[in-house]
């Protein structure tokens, strides 16, 4: 099981080494905003911390953005444990 | 397909906020009656995995591209309960910390990625492996083709009752969209599902699987 984890941890950082390469088309609902009209309706309300996957105080685009997504993807396994270890405490 | 601030308006915020948190509760309450102690890090390693690959888009036609969404693929691993808790984990963390769909919309997107996109995916797959004799490799193709364009298409019709897109030229356009985009998704649902079913099958929450060996 041990194995699994790390091997599904490690795989998962080295397709965020891929993302940079990734496609900065618009997606499918960008791309529809787009064709209506009605794009410039869409705000940002929070401040994120990482806008666009990406650290803002480093300047350097790619090692920002593979910074920001390593961070992120920890940070998800990390949180969901959490949620796993909390709903199980409370049955 | 995240759905940023502002595209949907305050009665669809509201109503979909709505339902989605009436899942989200029924949900916790089943992944606590079933949840193991093996399932939570496969939770945590599962999500990683599906947020990393969501960053990943690909072109599709007319300058547009796509990306995984992996709804079915956590549906058919962790079961359709903890498969939509950890959707939603995925979705709010996208919206807290990387400004990747609205958090007013958040409710919206939790509805069409994760209710649709994998509790209604798991349930898709579940009808498929009957139809084609627990053939989990053709059955996790067509489910997750399927979960994209359901999923853009209830996307569709909540930005039309926002009355933010005409739904008779809108809804064709995204259902067109993802009908590509869908592809991939089922593909790459097929390839992982099958990578984890030659190596580790004991960990899928659906059993006996079978078909094309």
């Amino acid at each position: 099981m041990k194995n699994f984890i790390i091997f599904g941890l490690i795989f998962s950082i080295i397709l965020v080494l891929f993302s940079p390469f990734a496609s900065s088309f618009p997606d499918g609902l960008e791309k529809v905003s787009e064709i209506f009209k009605f794009s410039e309706k869409g705000i940002n309300i929070i401040n994120s911390p990482f806008p666009d996957y990406s650290l803002p105080i480093l300047n350097n685009s790619f090692f920002s953005t593979i910074i920001a997504r390593i961070i992120g993807t920890i940070l998800v396994f990390v949180i969901l444990f959490m949620i796993g270890k909390l709903i199980r405490k409370r049955s | 397909m995240h759905i940023p601030d502002g595209f949907l308006d305050i009665k669809t915020t509201i109503s979909f906020w709505g339902v989605s948190i009436g899942f989200l509760s029924y949900a916790v309450k089943r992944v606590k009656e079933e949840l193991d102690d093996k399932s939570i890090p496969l939770m945590g390693v599962l999500g990683a995995f599906v947020f990393a690959a969501q960053m990943l888009n690909f072109p599709i036609l007319n300058g547009t591209s796509g990306h995984f969404v992996g709804g079915v693929l956590l549906g058919i691993i962790l079961g359709p309960f903890a498969g939509f808790i950890t959707m939603s984990s995925i979705l709010t963390l996208q919206s807290l910390i990387f400004a990747d769909g609205g958090i007013t919309a958040l409710g919206a997107n939790i509805f069409n990625m994760g209710v649709v996109g994998t509790i209604f995916g798991y349930f898709l797959f579940k009808s498929f492996l009957k139809i084609f004799k627990r053939n989990y490799i053709i059955s996790s193709l067509i489910s997750g083709f399927l979960a994209i364009v359901l999923g853009a298409l209830t996307c569709s019709i909540q930005l039309a009752i926002s009355n933010t897109m005409p739904i008779s030229l809108g809804l064709p356009a995204m259902v067109g969209f993802h009908s590509l985009i869908g592809i991939p998704e089922g593909v790459i649902t097929s390839l992982v599902l099958t990578f984890i079913y030659k190596t580790r099958k004991d960990l899928i929450y659906v059993k006996n699987l079978g078909g094309a060996k």
